[in-house]
């Protein structure tokens, strides 16, 4: 299985180390603040479980069925999360 | 000499058809990760029942905790990248200092999740206190176990090394290994914004 270099690794820690830290900035608390939040939130842990999957696991090298098996978790599992957020109660 | 016709057989075939841990694993992911959206979607159904409760709940959750949880496992998937390259170049001695440091820093995210335990038992908050807190646990537990499971798993391909090298038919192992540790990762990503930060808007 292919991977990528060790160089490659830590620009992709670098960018889930910011993205992470950054995190608890995105928070607003109420009304519209509220709802550019989570939608900020998820998107951010979508773009960062894309990192892992893609980089650290080597999926983007991995035959086309567990890519697309994987993006669809991926994209799939944070839209839902603040997909029932953002549904009115 | 003589000439033999081979025949193949299935059975035959199936005996030297050498083991393929990596798409195991991939098969044991791909279905643990379905099951904890499952899980994330069961809590977002609950928590749109009780918004108030949910929310209240998730404002005593210690964002520092999850932040440096978070840190701990994202640094630990970066040298999991490096033994695991290390393997594939059969450099047996990196491979086995970068597990020990990648097991290290998990150690550290294990050790933070007691402590942050320790502090909601000690406030009297447990399992029982309330949906939320039910889920909570629930989550973060799972994960947890996962987590043992991982560690256990890095120790053995740690001492398997000085056995086996590490680029030959082992290195399918270790790859295996390598993948779920980044699942462990993978699926806190997620449960950190779920519980910490989303769930406390």
């Amino acid at each position: 299985m292919k991977h990528i270099t060790d160089k490659q690794a830590a620009l992709v820690w670098l960018f889930l180390m910011l993205a992470t830290l950054a995190g608890p900035s995105l928070v607003g608390s109420t009304g519209a603040l509220a709802t550019l939040s989570v939608v900020l939130v998820m998107a951010v842990a979508l773009l960062k479980a894309r990192a892992i999957i893609a980089w650290y696991m080597g999926i983007r090298y991995a035959p086309r069925g567990w890519r697309i098996a994987f993006e669809l978790w991926v994209w799939i599992t944070p839209s839902a999360i603040a997909g029932m957020w953002l549904l009115p109660v | 000499m003589s000439h033999y016709e081979i025949v193949e057989s299935p059975f035959l075939e199936a005996r030297a058809r050498k083991e393929d841990p990596v798409s195991g694993i991939l098969t044991f992911i791909v279905a643990d990760l379905i099951v904890f959206s499952l899980l994330f979607i069961g809590f977002m159904v609950d928590r749109r029942e009780q918004l108030d409760l949910f929310s209240q709940s998730a404002a005593t959750l210690d964002v520092t905790f999850g932040i440096a949880n978070t840190l701990l496992l994202v640094s630990s998937g970066l040298f999991m990248v490096f033994a695991v390259n290390a393997a594939g170049r059969g450099d047996a001695s990196r491979f086995r200092r970068w597990v020990a440091v990648a097991l290290l820093v998990g150690c550290g995210f294990g050790a933070s999740k007691l402590i942050e335990y320790g502090h909601k038992f000690d406030a009297g908050i447990n399992m029982l206190t309330n949906d939320f807190y039910m889920f909570y646990f629930a989550l973060t537990g799972a994960h947890f176990l996962h987590f043992l499971g991982g560690a256990a798993a890095l120790i053995y391909i740690w001492l398997s090394s000085y056995r086996k090298p590490v680029n030959g038919e082992f290195l399918g192992r270790i790859e295996a290994v390598g993948l779920y540790w980044h699942m462990v990762d993978l699926l806190w990503i997620l449960i950190f914004p779920l519980l910490y930060l989303v769930g406390v808007l």
